[in-house]
């Protein structure tokens, strides 16, 4: 991989041929990169044209020349994804599925117990909120506020 | 009558012909694996003998005069193979009949009275009660665990400080047994605490209800107060008094299990196994349990000073399991939880606790209400990648959940098979993709395995425990650690 850098720029260049890489992986790499890197594209008939802008405003030769490399192995990782995915991606799906559907506990998930429903039950449980509830307000440290509420902003002339 | 078809028992052919299956040299022996986590070692002279399909089956291996046997009985033998135990296998294997979540991370509130250097939870300070979780949204979290249909349930209380939210553990222990009256599951307690406000009236109510205490120690003195900063306190002492006093329950004749300490790993630790595990022994404690630091979350913000690479955790797990397989030799009754995890799968070919599933085996609920497919991706959260938020106890049902797209999208992340480099290795049937660790140091839930550390951690792991398996000695210890599977 052949790289031109453009030190003011932030910008690293180079070409990546389109008989080995897809548009796809190329996607998913600069998607994946997103937080340290914006990816410009063009496209000769032959290659894709890529073009790297560091986020990082100190970024000097090393670190573009760091970035295309990372680039670079998220791209062959996302192309080898695809082809082992070729190769694996009905039975994953399968296995997938499969555990999805038992971890629902199958087509019909169980109803709720019927006792839940009942009055005592329902009372039993407003009991025992309340004294969660009453014990919260007991134990507490003072000068704090209720559970729930916001703190208000800090004041910037509040000498913190 | 079934329309099934019965599968075939073993067809007797010869010469033996290969099966599918992965390979690592390790040291003078190959090691192979299959997918349903079958293992064998052999010379390498053997192993090319079987690649090349010259086996007989009366032929004696280097390793054995029933090696060429074993290679049958686990299915290396390509026109041998007996599916009905690779049936057995691969069920378990894959979480084919998993039955949902079983354990359930409730963070009661964020403020901690502690500040260690690398805790990831990003915690507040004691003074923000806002930061607790309220008594409606436990009662709603409750309710959503008991959706799961999981016949065994774990509810982990973390934070955090959890005893400082003390109202509210009560609460969900209570309302969680008065539910259970119905449901009738395996229900369980763990209390994950640094011990501090942990006195006698709460040990009582813990104790009654059958809660687990967990703790962590650092190790020595020096090391623990270095790592775990007690605003106002003797961090060390004061976990070692909470240890102590629950030891002491235990050997009075309560009926609670002996306490839980984790030990996290620093740069400062790295050096120091042997002191490490004293310390645990001494204590009392069988169980030793260490906790890798990763770069994600609060940890990486303190990496350059606590932080290594995962070779130089791997060299302290050697050095660690080392020791305690001495200290076994001796007559010491101690194990390591990372080791008996890997011979539950290695030996027992299934998943023990949670496999890494986030989402199907695993939830983890903020004090907020939010709920994230796991704890570490609560972490993630935190420092503002919202990725693995699938739903918030006011709105979501458990199908809810469960249906979120990115409990499937990590469920596929951590399918080995559909990973580059994983599908190839050989302790693809033991390891566990970390999706949170990928998302979080690499972008993607997918990662990119050569360069990955988990990868880098896992393999060096599994290098150091399938080593020590080819040594009879070693061996048997680790075969005897299962028996601590169920406690």
């Amino acid at each position: 991989m052949i790289l031109e850098t453009d030190v003011p720029e932030r910008s690293v260049s180079f070409d990546i041929p389109k008989k080995i890489y897809s548009m796809d992986a190329l996607r998913i790499a600069a998607q994946t990169l997103s937080s340290k890197i914006d990816v410009y594209l063009t496209e000769s008939k032959t290659d894709f044209e890529v073009t790297l802008k560091a986020k990082r405003r100190d970024a000097g030769e090393p670190q573009l020349e760091a970035l295309a490399g990372e680039f670079g192995n998220e791209l062959l990782n996302q192309e080898y994804r695809f082809i082992v995915g070729r190769f694996n991606q009905k039975i994953s799906s399968l296995i997938i599925t499969q555990t999805l559907m038992a971890s629902r506990g199958g087509e019909t998930p169980a109803a709720p117990p019927a006792e839940e429903q009942t009055p005592a039950f329902k009372a039993m449980v407003a009991e025992l909120m309340k004294n969660a509830e009453a014990e919260v307000a007991r134990t507490m440290p003072k000068k704090i506020p209720h559970q729930g509420t916001p703190l208000p902003p800090v004041k910037e002339d509040a000498g913190v | 009558m079934s329309r099934l078809t019965e599968p075939a028992g073993r067809l007797e052919t010869s010469p033996l012909k290969v099966a599918a299956h992965n390979a690592r040299k390790l040291g003078s022996s190959v090691l192979i694996t299959n997918d349903v986590g079958e293992h064998a070692f052999l010379t390498e002279a053997d192993y090319a003998r079987y690649l090349s399909g010259r086996l007989e089956n009366g032929d004696i291996l280097a390793t054995g005069a029933g090696a060429v046997k074993g290679l049958l009985q686990k299915d290396f033998v390509r026109d041998q193979l007996d599916f009905n135990h690779l049936a057995d296998r691969t069920v378990p294997r894959h979480l084919l009949d998993w039955k949902g979540p079983n354990v359930h991370t409730v963070v009661v509130t964020l403020r901690c009275n502690f500040k260690c250097l690398y805790c990831h939870a990003s915690v507040v300070g004691v003074e923000r009660t806002d930061k607790d979780m309220t008594v409606e949204t436990a009662r709603q979290v409750v309710d959503l665990i008991f959706q799961s249909p999981s016949p065994t349930l774990m509810i982990e209380f973390q934070g955090g400080e959890p005893l400082l939210n003390w109202p509210v553990v009560k609460f969900i222990v209570q309302y969680a047994k008065e539910k259970n009256k119905h449901h009738k599951r395996a229900l369980h307690f763990g209390l994950i605490s640094n011990f501090s406000l942990l006195d006698d009236e709460k040990i009582d109510f813990l104790i009654a209800h059958g809660v687990s205490f967990c703790t962590s120690l650092d190790g020595p003195k020096d090391l623990h107060d270095k790592n775990r900063i007690y605003l106002g306190g003797n961090s060390h002492e004061s976990v070692l008094a909470g240890l102590r006093k629950v030891v002491a329950r235990k050997a009075a004749g309560e009926k609670v299990d002996t306490p839980n300490a984790i030990c996290t790993i620093t740069r400062h630790s790295l050096a120091r196994a042997p002191e490490i595990v004293d310390q645990l022994v001494a204590l009392g404690l069988e169980r030793i349990q260490f906790g890798p630091l990763d770069p994600i979350g609060f940890a990486k913000k303190s990496w350059d000073t606590i932080g290594y690479t995962s070779a130089e955790f791997v060299k302290f797990y050697s050095d660690a399991l080392d020791y305690i397989i001495a200290l076994n030799k001796k007559g010491v009754k101690a194990y390591e939880k990372m080791a008996l995890i890997f011979m539950v799968r290695i030996l027992e070919g299934g998943h023990w606790r949670f496999p890494n599933a986030d989402g199907v085996a695993r939830l983890a609920y903020n004090h907020d209400g939010s709920i994230y497919t796991c704890e570490e991706g609560r972490l993630l959260a935190n420092e503002g990648d919202e990725f693995f938020k699938i739903g918030h106890s006011s709105s979501s049902t458990f199908l809810d959940l469960l249906d979120h797209p990115t409990v499937r999208a990590s469920l596929m992340a951590s399918s080995s098979n559909a990973q580059p480099m994983c599908f190839q290795c050989a302790y693809n049937p033991f390891c566990s993709v970390l999706p949170v660790y990928n998302q979080g140091t690499q972008g993607s839930v997918f990662g990119r395995m050569p360069d990955n550390g988990w990868c880098e951690k896992m393999m060096g792991l599994f290098d150091v425990v399938f080593t020590k398996l080819q040594d009879p000695e070693a061996r048997k210890i680790l075969e005897s650690w299962l028996e601590y599977k169920s406690r």
